[in-house]
């Protein structure tokens, strides 16, 4: 059995929220009154956040794309992310 | 708790002095509002003086070509302005994130979906009290309950919405009362901040500084309604610095992180910075943003720690704060380059301290921002 959880969640920016790209693996999340600089793997992640694609998608799709990597590993990165912006409201799980 | 990024190399420039992250763009000093507390200098730029919208639009591409992330647009009143949407489409086309900072004031539904529409992201509306009477009166107008009506318009747009209020000592005794009005308006965002005594705040600060129990009774409430909201809206505080143990890294350290447009164009380091004796401010009509960010004297002044003397230059805390606010130092010893008196190291900080137990001031009357006055 496997010990990933299920997260069907979909996450999209907060209102007032967007990214604004600097290269290929960097980004700029620009939020009222403030900025995060994102880069490599969360540069990558936050690309895929699109208000459609759940948690589950996005996870897949990393470890599709980047086969060489542990896949569990992928899977907490991604999670660890999102939560965190999640917690200073810069991302809401769509209803 | 917002998250922050540390000032970076800009692309245009070889130079090794990092680009600004933010600009505030005064784009006026009118305003029909006259806030006993406004943060504008004592002497404002006339409507003549005001740079024009093809003036705005270059400072906006230049300043996003200098590594700028944020355009700020204040005032003063920025609605105030014919061409307010233009310019804010003009920050958008230039790849900045736009906010506007107003009392509301000459908006309407037409007007602010205008806004929208040229891509304003994040909308600051000002209140003064959650007492309608009082709030007008610290406003000099009657503009509370229109507030309260606009912020129904503006919660239904596709825009961040902040609600902005100045707490000081004659309206701290209502500030559960001025909280719950706020989080009523259903913002993202709610500011608390403590008066800041520069430009007219000075003028007014007797009847403005709060009590120490005041004080301490917003710090307990404030974090009482951070735990409560959590999640649902972002309360931020700006907390008293006469009353802090360290000062305040004003706008981020001199010419560090932020560059302000006065309405005439003259480019400077802070709001108040016009008040420090000997610094002359170089105008956008004559050079360029990174001409002014990386070489005009005004910048350079107190970017470093070159400037500073003892306890600052030798004290570990002088990357963290970077000796204060310069304005603060000067206002309050005299001297711009001394430790801000605000820092309890500071051998004035007894001045700062007796003047937050001072008692009140009863009967002093306002003294109102009015731009005829300067």
């Amino acid at each position: 059995m496997s010990e990933e959880i299920l997260d069907s969640r979909v996450p999209r920016l907060a209102i007032g929220c967007r990214v604004r790209t600097i290269s290929a693996d960097e980004a700029m999340l620009l939020v009222p009154e403030g900025a995060l600089r994102l880069k490599g793997a969360a540069s990558e992640i936050i690309s895929l956040i699109d208000g459609h694609r759940s948690v589950d998608a996005i996870t897949v799709l990393l470890q599709q794309r980047h086969v060489s990597s542990e896949a569990s590993r992928i899977a907490v990165e991604v999670k660890q992310f999102i939560e965190k912006l999640h917690a200073r409201s810069v991302l809401l799980y769509k209803d | 708790m917002e998250p922050k990024v540390t000032p970076h190399e800009t692309a245009s420039s070889t130079n090794s002095i990092p680009g600004p992250l933010s600009l505030v763009a005064e784009i006026t000093h009118r305003c029909p509002l006259h806030c006993v507390y406004c943060s504008n200098p004592l002497q404002m730029q006339s409507s003549e003086s005001e740079l024009h919208t093809e003036e705005w639009v270059r400072v906006f591409q230049q300043a996003s070509a200098l590594g700028a992330l944020h355009l700020h647009l204040t005032g003063g009143e920025p609605l105030a302005r014919h061409d307010i949407a233009d310019l804010v489409r003009a920050g958008r086309e230039a790849n900045l994130y736009v906010n506007m900072i107003t009392s509301g004031l000459g908006l309407t539904a037409d007007r602010l979906r205008e806004l929208e529409d040229a891509g304003l992201e994040h909308i600051q509306l000002s209140l003064q009290d959650a007492d309608e009477q009082k709030a007008n009166e610290f406003a000099g107008a009657r503009a509370h309950a229109r507030k309260l009506k606009l912020a129904e318009l503006i919660r239904t747009r596709d825009m961040a919405f902040t609600v902005n209020v100045v707490v000081h000592r004659e309206n701290l005794d209502r500030l559960e009362e001025i909280i719950a009005q706020a989080e009523s308006l259903e913002p993202q965002r709610i500011e608390v901040a403590h008066v800041q005594y520069y430009g007219w705040a000075l003028t007014n600060r007797d009847r403005l500084m709060p009590t120490p129990s005041q004080v301490e009774r917003s710090v307990r409430l404030i974090a009482e309604a951070q735990s409560r909201l959590s999640g649902r809206i972002q309360l931020q505080a700006v907390l008293p610095d006469y009353y802090a143990r360290y000062p305040k890294t004003c706008v981020g350290g001199w010419g560090r992180q932020m560059m302000l447009i006065d309405p005439s164009g003259l480019a400077l380091p802070c709001h108040a910075a016009g008040i420090i004796p000997g610094l002359e401010f170089d105008s956008v009509r004559r050079h360029s943003l990174q001409w002014l960010w990386e070489e005009s004297s005004a910048f350079n002044r107190f970017r470093g720690h070159d400037w500073m003397a003892l306890p600052c230059s030798d004290c570990d805390r002088r990357e963290i704060d970077y000796g204060g606010c310069r304005c603060q130092a000067f206002q309050l010893t005299g001297d711009a380059t001394s430790t801000d008196p605000a820092c309890s190291l500071s051998d004035q900080h007894g001045k700062l301290v007796a003047i937050t137990q001072a008692s009140p001031a009863g009967n002093s009357q306002w003294v109102y921002r009015i731009l005829a006055n300067s």
